[in-house]
């Protein structure tokens, strides 16, 4: 340990960051000790895309969270150092800021600022320690400037994976897409859907009585898109509660009726996020879409609404289509979201 | 300021003589005298049942006493029975009130369900938290929060299998019940009183005639142009809340 740098000659001038809430969007709760500050997002930013987190700096969290793809990884599971292969998939951290029922597909973690301590340490993700990732940063001057700007630290010491995990959340906090055409027709007055969207829409929230109801609405509605509730959705055939090979939320909760459950992610950007599920088992929405007009596989603590929905293949294409108007990338166009160092 | 300071201490001093308490409101489940743990198998006449998601919106909860004069307690609440044990079960889920003025009041009043001016509103007209902005309890096709939630797992044919999934969602204005329930609930300076709310799910579960729901027959509701099974369950909230303090 050193005695560290000086940094109170950098100016320490914190801004509220001008979040951008669409309109028809709820409100989520700042943590009254991580309010979000212009440099405190920057320094967030940073630290999300520099793989100075990792054991041999070759990971970072955009690694399996790339922009383009709302923040997912386009691969089954996520691959860390050394080539180590994760168990499940890539979440999309878009509308983040909104978890309130746990995060990760278990939900194990409460809170942003938690769930970011996680993947640093974890032997399938960065594999570092956060001793070593903290001596790193007091060394950078990069970091030493961004953090005295982001938190008003005097000395690079006081650089802490506390303050580490506040600004990635603050980063993830302002992951807010709310401009896709399903935005602008739900919630908005000059747009429409076309005529297959439209009758996917129906099925999907069961708005038509002449059309079939596709039950997706329990699980993903309103402007986020999901319920974040755990639920077992019957893509895993197994004998019993207790043989699921991935058991999800009962991994966490130690209740076996939450075996095989998992949470609900959001719909938002589907078409971006390819593959699905929480291994990554679909490669496409047309294979979601014919695992759920099968009615899954049954076991006791099935979701009540997974049944057979009887579609048609062009019912499915329609589908198909309306997912597809839930995407919005207009975010890669704010230059605090985008890769800092491209 | 000398007057300044009397009257910063009549404050201080009419502040701590303030007569308040706490008060709770807590909920169980109950199945006939059994406090109701989600999963278990329960009989419903010849039928086994388990539950496995219970949970209703409440509103506009306030206690009234003898002149009349309410106490508002909250504009909404979320309720979920989902004690996964016996202790889970017979603990309940509390609502807790604070700061309280003291006194004997003599009613309880609440609704089970949503009232048409908030039911006018959708979840992301609130905080992601707040009972009413939970997407979960709204049903777009609808356009009506769901008030309760009944879902859980039937075994029809006694082989031991519950594979009969059954679901019973309540929503829209006409569903919605509203409750004045008498009882002496007496709030003490500094202290809390508690008054225990259960809702008996044997009860909830029954055609007029008092035969259990032929869960079969009607394992779901869906058609908002089908709603006798739910209004027959909201009609039996009445029976089905038991009160104890």
């Amino acid at each position: 340990m050193t005695n560290g740098v000086d940094l109170t000659e950098i100016d320490y001038a914190p801004k509220t960051y001008p979040i951008a809430i669409p309109d028809h969007f709820p409100t989520f709760t700042i943590p009254d000790d991580n309010p979000i500050t212009e440099d405190g997002v920057r320094l967030g930013q940073h630290l999300f895309y520099d793989p100075i987190l990792s054991l041999d700096s070759t990971v970072s969290c955009s690694s399996c969270h790339l922009p383009e793809k709302a923040f997912t990884d386009g691969v089954a599971v996520s691959t860390g150092v050394n080539g180590n292969v994760g168990r499940r998939s890539s979440m999309s951290l878009i509308n983040i800021a909104y978890a309130f029922n746990g995060l990760f597909w278990d939900g194990r973690s409460n809170t942003l600022e938690a769930q970011a301590i996680e993947p640093v340490q974890d032997p399938l993700e960065l594999i570092e320690d956060w001793d070593n990732v903290e001596e790193k940063l007091r060394r950078n001057e990069r970091y030493q400037t961004l953090y005295r700007k982001a938190f008003g630290i005097s000395n690079s010491d006081e650089i802490t994976r506390d303050l580490t995990v506040k600004a990635i959340s603050q980063f993830e906090r302002i992951l807010i897409s709310g401009d896709s055409k399903y935005d602008r027709v739900e919630y908005g007055t000059n747009a429409a859907y076309t005529n297959e969207e439209l009758n996917g829409r129906d099925m999907f929230f069961d708005a038509d009585p002449l059309t079939p109801d596709a039950e997706c609405g329990h699980c993903h509605n309103g402007p986020l898109l999901t319920t974040q509730q755990y639920i077992n959705n019957g893509i895993q055939q197994v004998e019993d509660l207790a043989s699921f090979p991935d058991k999800g939320r009962g991994e966490v909760t130690g209740i076996i009726f939450d075996n095989g459950k998992f949470r609900a992610p959001t719909l938002r950007n589907i078409a971006l996020t390819a593959p699905y599920m929480h291994d990554g088992r679909f490669e496409t929405l047309e294979e979601v879409i014919e695992h759920y007009n099968s009615g899954g596989h049954f076991a006791e603590n099935l979701d009540a609404l997974i049944q057979p929905l009887g579609l048609t293949e062009e019912q499915k294409s329609d589908l198909l289509a309306f997912l597809h108007t839930m995407t919005d990338t207009s975010y890669l166009t704010n230059p605090f979201i985008v890769n800092p160092f491209d | 300021m000398k007057n300044i300071i009397l009257l910063a201490i009549g404050i201080i001093v009419l502040s701590s003589c303030k007569q308040e308490g706490d008060f709770n409101l807590n909920f169980k489940g109950l199945f006939k005298d059994d406090a109701l743990v989600l999963n278990q198998a329960y009989e419903l006449d010849d039928i086994s049942v388990k539950f496995e998601n219970l949970g209703f919106l409440l509103t506009d909860i306030s206690i009234v006493n003898d002149d009349n004069e309410s106490v508002e307690l909250a504009d909404a609440e979320f309720v979920a029975l989902n004690g996964v044990d016996q202790a889970g079960a017979e603990a309940g889920q509390v609502l807790s009130y604070n700061n309280i003025p003291t006194g004997t009041y003599t009613k309880l009043k609440f609704t089970i369900g949503v009232p048409e001016d908030l039911n006018a509103t959708v979840p992301g007209d609130y905080a992601i938290t707040d009972p009413l902005g939970r997407s979960d309890y709204y049903w777009e096709a609808w356009g009506s929060y769901i008030f309760s939630k009944t879902e859980g797992n039937a075994d029809v044919s006694g082989d031991g299998v519950y594979d009969l999934k059954f679901f019973y969602h309540t929503g829209s204005d006409a569903l919605k019940r509203s409750f004045e329930l008498d009882r002496e609930i007496v709030i003490d300076k500094n202290s809390t009183s508690t008054l225990e709310l259960f809702l008996d799910y044997n009860e909830l579960l029954r055609n007029a005639d008092g035969t259990a729901f032929d869960i079969e027959a009607s394992p779901r509701n869906h058609d908002p142009n089908k709603l006798e099974i739910v209004t027959q369950l909201v009609d039996n909230y009445a029976r089905a809340i038991k009160v104890r303090s």
